[in-house]
């Protein structure tokens, strides 16, 4: 059996095992919880495709902002630690501090700097979630580059900024891209927990708007959604990407 | 005497351990002279502190000529094509295309790497990719070559094909310096071997190869071999 067709058969009976298991909970809850048949029939009857765009929309531009600003504070970061032994050893222990905050810290902290209404506290929350992630991954690339590699660019006569540019920055690409995975299945999981606390539209609010209603239907059908959309964006984005970038690896 | 790279009594000391013990040594302009020596005796630093990688402890190191280094782990990006990774030096020195395509055309046709230029290192075979090293440093226009067991590795077809790029670099007038464990690997090659011995590393004889014939050649070397694997 090709290593594909394995995959996506594992994927499957994942699928139905988890559907399986929904449809006990909800079985052994007697109702309360609703299975997996009525929530999709909930789903196509009383949501529109323009409310389900729009808030899945809302929750990709919050989890992509978000995480394209850790990406660039970690990239700033790490290679910040490059130029000398203190500032590495600085940002090595400022990233144990970052990585100990937890996300229901920023959520809170966030709220109170810029309100419940903002659309800020979802992105900056991502922000947090991920950059400790993404910085680890990078500075780990960046030090798995062997030193003799360093050592001959320099008889070669290449500068600091040169070193950067052709040996450590493509040297942790495939380390970032290995972290992005982790850090954007973060961005999205803490983006939806930051929009049910305070936001107008998205994933995270709609599973809380429909929880307050007391309508679990609608509830479970924004999860069932959310998972969807990250196992799609694990398979067909950032998995697809990982498997490019390891042609950089030794 | 024409020398390119004199050595006088070079020491060298890593954490208070001795790992040179006064180094003498000369090398004359177009010679290839081997450095053969049981491994962990210190060749690979003599080489980096020719190369001016190291720095010795005491002594002095004097080099007229521009320096190439072949490190034993080839030390080919992965990131990049044998192509890019053989004009690395003349990217850093921001050399124009123009020149850059003339070099490593050159290059390319003299170390027969013309259609493995595409392939990224771990598609290349061993001997391609210590040749791509070769070239990296060739390209730079080096008149000095520096290569740390430059055969390591390499199945006796590849061992004959670089042993003739070598000869055809020593052809046109490169001052080699090859430095390996191995006696034998030196033997279609160098003019001049030296022995290195210790620990801590020093020279212990030398045997001169020049103008001998091929029959003489051999018959030196299979002395040397019995005093260099009694020793």
């Amino acid at each position: 059996m090709g290593n594909r067709l394995r995959d996506s058969l594992s994927y499957t009976i994942n699928f139905f095992l988890i559907l399986l298991a929904w449809q006990a909970l909800s079985s052994a809850s007697r109702g309360i919880l609703p299975g997996p048949v009525e929530t999709l029939q909930w789903m196509v009857s009383k949501e529109t495709l323009s409310s389900i765009a729009y808030n899945t929309l809302i929750t990709l531009r919050n989890a992509v902002l978000g995480f394209s600003l850790a990406l660039i504070l970690a990239i700033s970061t790490a290679l910040l630690s490059r130029l000398n032994g203190i500032l590495d050893s600085v940002i090595s222990s400022f990233n144990v501090y970052v990585q100990s905050i937890s996300a229901l810290i920023w959520i809170l902290v966030f709220l109170v700097l810029f309100g419940f209404k903002s659309p800020v506290p979802p992105i900056l929350v991502t922000t947090g979630i991920a950059y400790p992630i993404l910085l680890s991954s990078l500075l780990g690339g960046i030090k798995s580059v062997d030193h003799k590699i360093v050592e001959l660019a320099e008889l070669f006569g290449a500068t600091k900024k040169q070193l950067f540019s052709h040996i450590y920055i493509p040297a942790s690409i495939p380390y970032t891209i290995a972290g992005s995975r982790a850090a954007l299945g973060a961005a999205l999981r803490i983006s939806v927990v930051a929009e049910a606390f305070g936001s107008s539209g998205g994933i995270g609010y709609k599973l809380t708007y429909y929880f307050d209603l007391y309508n679990y239907k609608g509830m479970m059908a924004w999860a069932l959604l959310l998972v969807v959309l990250m196992v799609l964006l694990d398979k067909l984005v950032l998995e697809p990407v990982e498997k490019w970038s390891e042609r950089w690896l030794p | 005497m024409n020398h390119t790279i004199v050595v006088r009594g070079l020491y060298k000391e890593y954490n208070s351990q001795t790992i040179l013990d006064n180094v003498n040594l000369e090398v004359e302009k177009g010679e290839t002279l081997g450095i053969v020596g049981p491994n962990g005796i210190g060749k690979t630093t003599l080489l980096r502190i020719i190369a001016g990688i190291e720095h010795p402890t005491r002594g002095e190191v004097n080099v007229r000529g521009k320096v190439g280094l072949v490190p034993q782990d080839d030390l080919l990006l992965p990131w990049k094509t044998i192509k890019d990774n053989i004009i690395l030096g003349l990217i850093l020195h921001n050399t124009p295309r123009g020149i850059i395509e003339e070099k490593l055309r050159r290059v390319a046709s003299l170390l027969e790497l013309e259609e493995h230029l595409s392939k990224y290192p771990k598609n290349a075979s061993g001997g391609t990719r210590r040749k791509a090293a070769i070239s990296r440093a060739l390209v730079m226009d080096t008149d000095i070559l520096l290569l740390d067991e430059p055969y390591a590795g390499l199945d006796l077809k590849i061992t004959q094909s670089l042993a003739g790029v070598l000869n055809r670099l020593k052809e046109r007038g490169v001052t080699l310096v090859i430095v390996s464990h191995k006696l034998w690997e030196l033997a279609s090659n160098a003019d001049r071997i030296i022995f290195m011995n210790g620990p801590p590393g020093r020279v212990d004889g030398e045997i001169d190869l020049r103008g001998l014939s091929e029959e003489e050649r051999i018959a030196r070397l299979l002395g040397e071999a019995r005093r260099y694997t009694s020793m």
